[in-house]
């Protein structure tokens, strides 16, 4: 989208909402890394511990990129579904 | 002057203090818009903020000096949930991710600038509206006097601004000073001002953290030492309470205390004024969602910053008041001058979300207040001046706070913030999806869940100081249940959803008008470079 034509710019782009397949993955990805996140008694525990660390400590710490890349995965599903439903 | 300031630490500390100010008022004319004198301009730094610069300013303003004074405290003090901020801090992102982009939309096409701002245009009330400005008005006030306690915390540790027996004057006027510049520089830049400083307050904080995590280890016997004298000090700590009230690892009797927190503070988080101004300063829809993915870096930095707290105990640290546990350790274990860095990163730390804070704040009141009820007819040029002044006005409102009640007050308030902020759910994230919900019915909800909140955390004694009667505790037994504390927010969002679905029912079926909603469909996924969503110089390659 190099030049604007004037006309388009009066109607809204075409931008349908996403289909249920995607949604639905967003949904149960998204729901990983909410959900997990507070099983506590998942991860309340002394060991294995990872160089004197107890396990409680390094698990949250691993969830962080765990949950990192899953958000990733997910905003490139949905750019891309964008960029091509923005196309004409 | 007391004797005991170290120079060097102190020259440090003023040379970063000195670098920011300067960037402050330079801001003014970074990537500078038209004109400052509007809200889209002075409020939200003109709409385009990037991925790379939305990173540092919303990772600056979320992650405030005070969470990285009291996160590390909670530890330091053997409380056995303080590392809920941790899962708290991870679960916000993928929140962020569902719910603001519509929000980013809807603002972006209607030229909303505060959350206030949505639910007057979805739901036609001016008195929602208000009860949702007021509650962010309440909830971010003593957050920014929290700051000013971060700030304050570390020039103790400096030894300036004196011990007890200092005089008013001298304890107070180096923070009074801080303020003031930062209050001048908010005023001429607006919002440019913290993205510009949160670069300089990131890259410090990332450092400070870095080599603390790396170096302190070593010093004090390695991390099985740090936990094992973190156990033992829990112990004696149990032994004196004569309950088995601290802990490392929560055990079954807090889990629901812990989640709760968790997913409670996560919701709060990013409803609260300044989360929001921070995020429809962004220039795409994209740049939201890539930052939801990115901005766990600073919840792993989060984490190790609160385990500085077990640190500070196998250092054998050992202060009155638990917040000056990290800044005492960083005094103690490193080189005058990289603990000056520390301090500085901690004092910017602070001054990134206070202004943050206060435009947001200061937009509430232009907004939904001002022009809301006062000046219908206000220019975009009144609205800026309006907001300018009462950013200055909320500013000394918390320094006037700090300096005048006990700090308990601003903390006590913080807890209660939080409640509150929590309880404007059903009309700002609902209200998203659906309009089902009946206005009346909204408010009725909002005002049952900020009055059992508030009462709940009135009566909460605090469990491990028995002079303590209020305020204790974030976490109470809801009702008809007897052992299981969570925290009071969360219930009394159940209870303020509750009463908004009975009431909507009632409403609904009486026929009482439901008002004009101002919004439509595709505006919640409208993007840069649709019709009446401004094309900013990012959008076109902003993917």
């Amino acid at each position: 989208m190099s030049v604007r034509d004037p006309a388009a710019s009066n109607r809204p782009r075409e931008r349908p909402p996403l289909p249920t397949a995607t949604k639905l993955l967003l949904g149960v990805l998204l729901g990983v890394c909410i959900i997990v996140p507070l099983l506590v008694p998942l991860y309340a525990r002394e060991s294995p511990d990872l160089g004197g660390m107890p396990f409680y400590f390094w698990f949250q710490f691993a969830l962080i990129p765990v949950v990192s890349v899953l958000t990733f995965i997910c905003f490139a599903v949905v750019a891309r579904h964008e960029n091509r439903a923005g196309k004409p | 002057m007391n004797p005991d300031v170290d120079g060097v630490a102190l020259a440090v500390f003023l040379f970063f203090f000195v670098l920011v100010t300067a960037l402050g008022f330079v801001a003014a004319r970074w990537r500078k818009g038209e004109s400052l004198e509007s809200l889209d301009e002075w409020g939200l730094g003109g709409r385009g903020f990037g991925t790379f610069v939305a990173w540092f300013l919303i990772g600056g303003d979320l992650y405030t000096a005070y969470t990285f004074i009291a996160v590390p405290a909670l530890l330091y003090a053997g409380s056995a949930i303080g590392f809920f901020a941790v899962p708290y801090t991870i679960i916000v992102y993928p929140i962020i991710f569902i719910f603001l982009p519509r929000l980013w939309s809807v603002s972006h096409r209607h030229g909303y600038v505060t959350p206030a701002d949505f639910v007057q245009g979805r739901y036609d009330s001016r008195g929602l509206s208000l009860a949702v400005a007021v509650t962010g008005l309440l909830a971010t006030m003593p957050y920014i006097a929290l700051q000013l306690i971060g700030i304050q915390v570390v020039l103790q540790v400096m030894g300036i601004g004196g011990g007890e027996d200092a005089s008013l004057l001298e304890k107070d006027l180096p923070l009074f000073v801080a303020f003031a510049i930062l209050a001048a520089y908010t005023y001429t830049s607006g919002l440019r001002a913290p993205a510009l400083i949160a670069f300089v307050k990131d890259t410090l904080i990332y450092i400070v953290i870095l080599v603390a995590v790396i170096y302190l280890p070593s010093q004090v016997g390695g991390w099985g030492e740090i936990f094992g004298s973190a156990e033992e000090k829990v112990a004696a700590g149990n032994e004196e309470l004569g309950a088995p009230i601290l802990a490392v690892i929560p055990d079954e009797t807090v889990f629901w205390a812990y989640g709760s927190l968790a997913l409670g503070s996560a919701f709060a988080l990013f409803m609260y004024p300044h989360s929001i101004t921070a995020v429809l300063s962004t220039g795409t829809r994209n740049v939201i969602r890539r930052n939801a993915a990115l901005l766990p870096a600073y919840s792993f930095l989060l984490g190790l910053l609160a385990l500085l707290g077990y640190i500070a105990i196998a250092a054998g640290v050992e202060v009155e008041d638990a917040n000056q546990a990290v800044p005492q350790l960083f005094e103690n274990e490193f080189p005058s001058w990289f603990a000056g860095v520390a301090f500085a990163a901690v004092g910017i730390g602070a001054l990134v979300p206070a202004a943050i804070m206060s435009i947001a704040a200061a937009n509430l009141w232009t907004r939904n207040v001002y022009t809301a009820f006062i000046n219908r007819q206000a220019t975009p040029a009144q609205e800026a001046f309006q907001s300018k002044v009462m950013s200055l006005v909320v500013k000394f409102g918390a320094l006037a706070f700090v300096l005048f009640l006990p700090t308990e007050y601003a903390i006590y308030l913080q807890l209660l913030g939080g409640v509150w902020i929590l309880q404007t759910l059903p009309a700002l994230v609902v209200g998203l999806y659906t309009r089902w919900l009946h206005r009346w019915a909204l408010l009725g909800g909002w005002a049952v869940g900020m009055v059992y909140g508030t009462w709940v955390a009135y009566l909460q004694p605090s469990a491990t100081d028995p002079t303590v009667d209020h305020w204790g505790s974030p976490v109470a037994l809801p009702p008809f249940v007897d052992e299981t504390k969570v925290y009071i927010g969360l219930t009394a969002l159940v209870l303020n959803a509750l009463v908004a679905i009975a009431l909507t029912v009632a409403l609904r079926a009486a026929g009482v008008p439901e008002g004009v909603d101002g919004t439509r469909p595709e505006d919640y996924r409208a993007d840069a470079g649709d019709a009446g969503v401004d094309l900013t110089d990012e959008a076109p390659a902003g993917r």
